[in-house]
């Protein structure tokens, strides 16, 4: 059973997103050009390089966030600024968490999906909060949780809004060894269901099974 | 609308919890309308003025806030995440 039930399984297995040419200009010098790759239903791709390299540049380009120099990124073979359901099929978790400070993290984990206009059952919020230990906060309000703690509820409202293609940049930020395991875990179940993956990220991604593509910046250059 | 309903709803949840934000702009609107009562007197001139006070009252308050329109989101992160 899949977990993307709005998806087919023919959908499923021909999902992708290509990234063709895409260039990326910061006044007059490119800080990354011609890059082209893919991802594939099932995939893993971290994106690495020194700081200024682009990362971030590069994900807010995939989730249509900001417009590329030059080249395109389709969702389907379609240019995602023509494509109606890539939204619907993205979700993405940058620097900030998106998270309202005065709300607890359960409320701002229900305005999150509705933002992404998303249902999920309470059992399975609570699971996600368990594997995360988020479990015994949920009464305090964001502003009152550590830095850590703040960043698991942003990955925990990804997760759970069960989109196929997750975009994260540096997800490991601020998390403990327990937390990055949990993490990963997570990571790992949606990838065994023909989930994808593009992240930046320094930190090195143990016990994967599945399909990892390194891709670094400062080679397309 | 069930986006707008959802942000409305943890709008008004944030500013009961955060009365600060809004406070200082209720008591502005009443100090302003008051003077205007102070200057012209409370009486039934006044009151044919009052719904124009109370918009222009409104105008000025609202300039508080619209420096701070989007920018609290942006600041949270919060704008990346609407579909």
């Amino acid at each position: 059973m899949t977990l993307f039930s709005h998806l087919t399984p023919k959908e499923l297995n021909v999902m992708t997103v290509d990234i063709k040419n895409l260039s990326c200009k910061r006044g007059e010098h490119f800080i990354f050009r011609k890059l082209s790759f893919s991802i594939s239903a099932g995939e893993l791709v971290v994106i690495k390089g020194q700081n200024g390299s682009g990362k971030t540049s590069l994900l807010k380009m995939i989730a249509g966030l900001i417009l590329p120099d030059k080249g395109t990124v389709s969702w389907h073979h379609r240019n995602i600024t023509e494509s109606n359901d890539y939204r619907a099929n993205m979700s993405f978790l940058g620097h900030k968490n998106g998270l309202k400070m005065a709300l607890n993290p359960l409320e701002n984990l229900a305005n999150l999906l509705a933002l992404g206009e998303c249902k999920q059952s309470l059992p399975r919020v609570e699971t996600v909060l368990r594997m995360l230990d988020l479990g015994a906060h949920c009464d305090k309000t964001c502003g009152q949780l550590s830095s850590g703690q703040q960043r698991k509820v942003a990955l925990a409202a990804v997760i759970l809004k069960q989109k196929p293609l997750w975009i994260l940049d540096e997800p490991y930020t601020a998390l403990d060894t327990q937390s990055i395991d949990s993490l990963n875990k997570l990571f790992m179940e949606h990838l065994a269901n023909k989930g994808m993956i593009v992240m930046a990220s320094h930190h090195p991604i143990k016990g994967c099974q599945h399909n990892i593509v390194n891709l670094s910046l400062q080679e397309s250059l | 609308m069930k986006v707008f309903y959802a942000c409305l709803r943890n709008d008004m949840r944030v500013m009961l919890r955060c009365r600060s934000t809004w406070i200082h702009s209720l008591i502005f609107f009443i100090i302003f309308i008051s003077l205007f009562g102070i200057a012209l007197g409370f009486d039934s001139h006044f009151v044919k003025l009052s719904p124009a006070i109370i918009w222009i009252a409104f105008l000025v308050t609202s300039l508080f806030g619209i420096e701070a329109f989007f920018a609290t989101e942006r600041e949270e992160g919060m704008l990346e995440q609407v579909r």
